[in-house]
């Protein structure tokens, strides 16, 4: 997130697309809810009637994968009303012509039949968006995980910048990010690109940097992403893998293909809390530690680092994550010898400018906001104040284009995956709560009365979902949350799993893959019938 | 109050305080102990609440020998009074350091953060309920009107169980709330609206001793406290009973037959 949690509170507009916020966020969905309370404007932008959208002062039910047409139309509609910021984009951006050049081609009408929103909507969501000083953008993987997942951030950049929400307070460009430390990872250079502070593997002045603080010379090529392993396990010129708390066999894209390549590896080592399905594939399984066995910092979606203090000891043999690395690294002929995460955290920040500032001492309890440079700097809760990164900010003329399968007479619906409010990711810990377990026993496929009407199927029904991928058995809700046409599978359940069906097509530049939209085909089951 | 913990600690007139401790600028809920006495200097008295006689009931749980010292403000005593005669605590397992609750402008012995109500905003004011209100505003509301508003408020709800987790007196080992026949689980959010909380409401009966944690802990800031203080105003009116303040059992406290949801016959 550009900007902290905190600030959402005192927006003038909200515009939330492609986040069932009060479900997958619910903390931030307090705060959307406090600014609404206080007069702020509310967007929502997603194809399902999910609950904040009955707070919505406007509310529209784009078609899946439409999000760029959606606002590059809504960027229209503020040029040709002259509501841009034009100071700011003169001062702080570049590349506007090219833009906007772009943008003009998108009419209202022609986004109207793009992304089935009625011109009125769209009107109306520009104006709000426009109007509010500031006007806070929210998104999710509802924005991410398609294959123009890149297309669809930049042109939420181009919306903000262009009313000039980017470096002010409760503002922003504000991707809500999954997990509790899903952003600490990645600042820690858990991607194959990068080192700590996404500092490039590919620049030879960093490359020389981590090559003299660890002692060994560094490889400059960037190495796979989880989307690029998987055909490379099949064709054999991957070997090994080490999977460390991830569930790829539930969580990753066309299960099926993604176990025919997990059974083509030489060597699986899983390092999780629980027997997952990846880690029954294992040939080695290491336990390791939950929240409350382990000390060390948590990064969460604010860019806010936080100290994590151990309560009790490891149960049975688990073992500290960075203890059993360390090992393993010593084993392998690289020694590693740490007394505790703070040693690591101090050799951690001397190479990462935007931690360097931080110990656990100042942490404390409230944490701190990166960058934060040096020991006296009180952190950072919202960036690009003054500059941005790369001194002005770019605009990129985006084209809409359609999703990589789109519904066909044999498959006619579309599908679409996400989260549901009980469970989170692949229910390896909720799944285990008896209380989460209560709220939610097994997957469903969420329908619209008029879909399950013209199917004739019934809440509760099983009914068999089928794709180019794989098919799964799976009980109906019918709900008026889900848009007619589009069906709703929530990927918790292995059982009733929605990454059989789901499309591994991905994103060309981040590589993620189309997890919320494909093309889908319903049958009810005939009691007798032969499986085909 | 420093020296009487440690006392107490020392002499073993308690095995445990419960309290706050100040760490990084924060009182947080703490478990002094004797082999940690000095740690008792860091013992504070703030703004900050939270329900101490929970972690007693769930300490005496499982150590029923178990003598607990516990800070306590107004809100605590009630609390405590309750889980005594519902048999969740027993009076004689906790010793009590009582302190005065939170000073403030309207009065020195007074109601912690409620005495300094934070503003609601326009939006809520008009759709919801202003969670300042009274209960004697709230009744004077249109009834349409009422229930509109109230259906609001409900609608907020993300169903994280914050309001029952947080509750002092609320102990029951199967929950109303987690029962299928009466709230449906599942699906998606908002939880059953307004069964969820009339459900919850209507076991505040008798019980709920208008502490307001529960509205504290709502992260969509439900007025939850003006609710059950309705619930706790007819039970007043009702069996002239208040739960927390009045000696004696509660009229709902009477021994029967298990309670069942099936039908029975009249």
């Amino acid at each position: 997130m550009t900007n902290s949690i905190e600030e959402i509170e005192d927006a003038e507009c909200i515009f939330l697309i492609g986040t069932n916020t009060s479900e997958a966020h619910p903390l931030i969905a307090r705060r959307v809810m406090r600014a609404k309370e206080k007069g702020a404007k509310l967007i929502v932008a997603d194809p399902r009637m999910i609950q904040l959208a009955r707070f919505a002062d406007v509310h529209v039910r784009q078609r899946l994968g439409s999000d760029v047409a959606l606002l590059n139309g809504m960027m229209h509609i503020i040029l040709k009303n002259g509501w841009q910021a034009a100071e700011y984009i003169a001062n702080r951006t570049e590349g506007f012509e090219e833009f906007e050049e772009t943008v003009m081609g998108y009419t209202p009408a022609k986004v109207e039949a793009i992304t089935q929103v009625s011109i009125r909507d769209l009107e109306q969501m520009a104006e709000y968006y426009a109007a509010g000083s500031p006007s806070a953008l929210l998104y999710a993987m509802g924005i991410t995980q398609h294959t123009t997942g890149v297309d669809n951030v930049k042109s939420c950049c181009n919306l903000a910048m262009l009313c000039g929400n980017v470096g002010v307070r409760s503002g922003g460009v504000n991707p809500l990010r999954g997990q509790n430390n899903v952003q600490g990872a990645c600042d820690m250079g858990c991607l194959p690109n990068v080192y700590p502070a996404y500092q490039p593997v590919t620049n030879e002045a960093a490359r020389e940097k981590f090559s003299k603080a660890w002692g060994r010379e560094l490889p400059g090529n960037a190495g796979l992403t989880i989307t690029k392993m998987i055909p490379a396990m099949l064709e054999g010129t991957l070997k090994g893998l080490y999977v460390v708390g991830e569930n790829p066999v539930l969580s990753d894209p066309d299960a099926h293909h993604v176990r025919s390549a997990f059974a083509k590896l030489e060597f699986l080592a899983v390092q999780d809390l629980y027997m997952t399905e990846t880690a029954c594939l294992a040939d080695v399984v290491l336990p390791g530690v939950t929240c409350v066995e382990k000390s060390g910092t948590f990064t969460n979606t604010e860019r806010r680092c936080q100290l994590l203090t151990q309560a009790i000891k490891p149960l049975g043999n688990a073992r500290q994550d960075w203890e059993i690395i360390s090992d393993l690294s010593t084993a392998m002929g690289y020694e590693m010898k740490y007394q505790n995460s703070e040693e690591i955290f101090e050799e951690m920040k001397q190479l990462t400018p935007s931690y360097a500032g931080m110990s656990y001492e100042r942490l404390g309890l409230d944490g701190l906001f990166w960058p934060c440079p040096n020991s006296e700097h009180p952190g950072t809760p919202y960036l690009h104040k003054d500059t941005f990164t790369r001194g002005l900010g770019k605009f990129h003329p985006i084209g809409y284009k359609d999703p990589a399968e789109m519904p066909d007479a044999e498959y006619p619906y579309f599908l679409t995956t996400g989260r549901m409010f009980a469970h989170f990711h692949t229910g390896t810990m909720t799944r285990k709560s008896a209380h989460l377990h209560h709220e939610q026993k097994t997957g469903y496929v969420q329908m619209h009365t008029g879909d399950a009407k013209k199917l004739g199927v019934k809440t509760g029904e099983m009914v068999r979902l089928s794709t180019r991928r794989g098919e799964v058995e799976i009980a109906v809700v019918i709900s008026d949350m889900a848009q007619e046409g589009t069906f709703y599978v929530p990927f918790h359940f292995a059982e009733a799993s929605a990454n059989v069906l789901t499309n591994s097509a991905s994103d060309p530049v981040a590589g993620i893959p189309e997890f919320k939209v494909c093309a889908v085909r319903l049958d009810k089951i005939v009691h007798g019938e032969n499986r085909k | 109050m420093k020296d009487t913990v440690k006392k107490w600690l020392e002499e073993k007139q308690v095995d445990m305080f419960l309290g706050y401790k100040m760490v990084h600028g924060h009182a947080l809920p703490y478990c002094f102990q004797a082999d940690r006495l000095d740690e008792v200097d860091d013992l504070v008295v703030s703004r900050e609440r939270y329900s101490l006689e929970k972690m007693a009931t769930h300490i005496a749980a499982v150590y029923p020998e178990m003598k607990i010292g516990m800070l306590a403000r107004d809100c605590n005593q009630r609390a405590l009074k309750v889980l005594d005669i519902w048999d969740q605590l027993k009076k004689d397992s906790v010793t009590t350091f009582n302190v005065n609750c939170c000073p403030s402008p309207l009065k020195n012995h007074g109601d912690c953060s409620y005495l300094e109500p934070s503003p609601v905003g326009p939006v809520k004011v008009e759709l919801g309920i202003d969670n300042n209100m009274s209960v004697e505003h709230a009744e004077h509301l249109d009834q349409k009107e009422r229930f509109a508003h109230w259906m609001y408020e409900f609608s907020k709800c993300i169903k994280c169980y914050g309001c029952r987790n947080i509750c002092p007196v609320c102990f029951c080992k199967d929950c109303s709330l987690e029962h299928p026949e009466l709230i449906r689980s599942g699906g998606a959010l908002p939880t059953e609206v307004p069964l969820f909380h009339l459900v919850r409401a209507a076991h505040m009966a008798g019980r709920c001793i208008d502490c307001g944690l529960c509205e504290d802990a709502c992260p969509m800031d439900i007025p939850l406290r003006l609710l059950y203080r309705k619930v706790g105003s007819s039970v007043s009116d009702l069996f002239g009973y208040r739960p927390g303040i009045d000696e004696g059992k509660s009229p709902f406290n009477l021994i029967g037959d298990a309670p069942t949801t099936e039908p029975r016959p009249i």
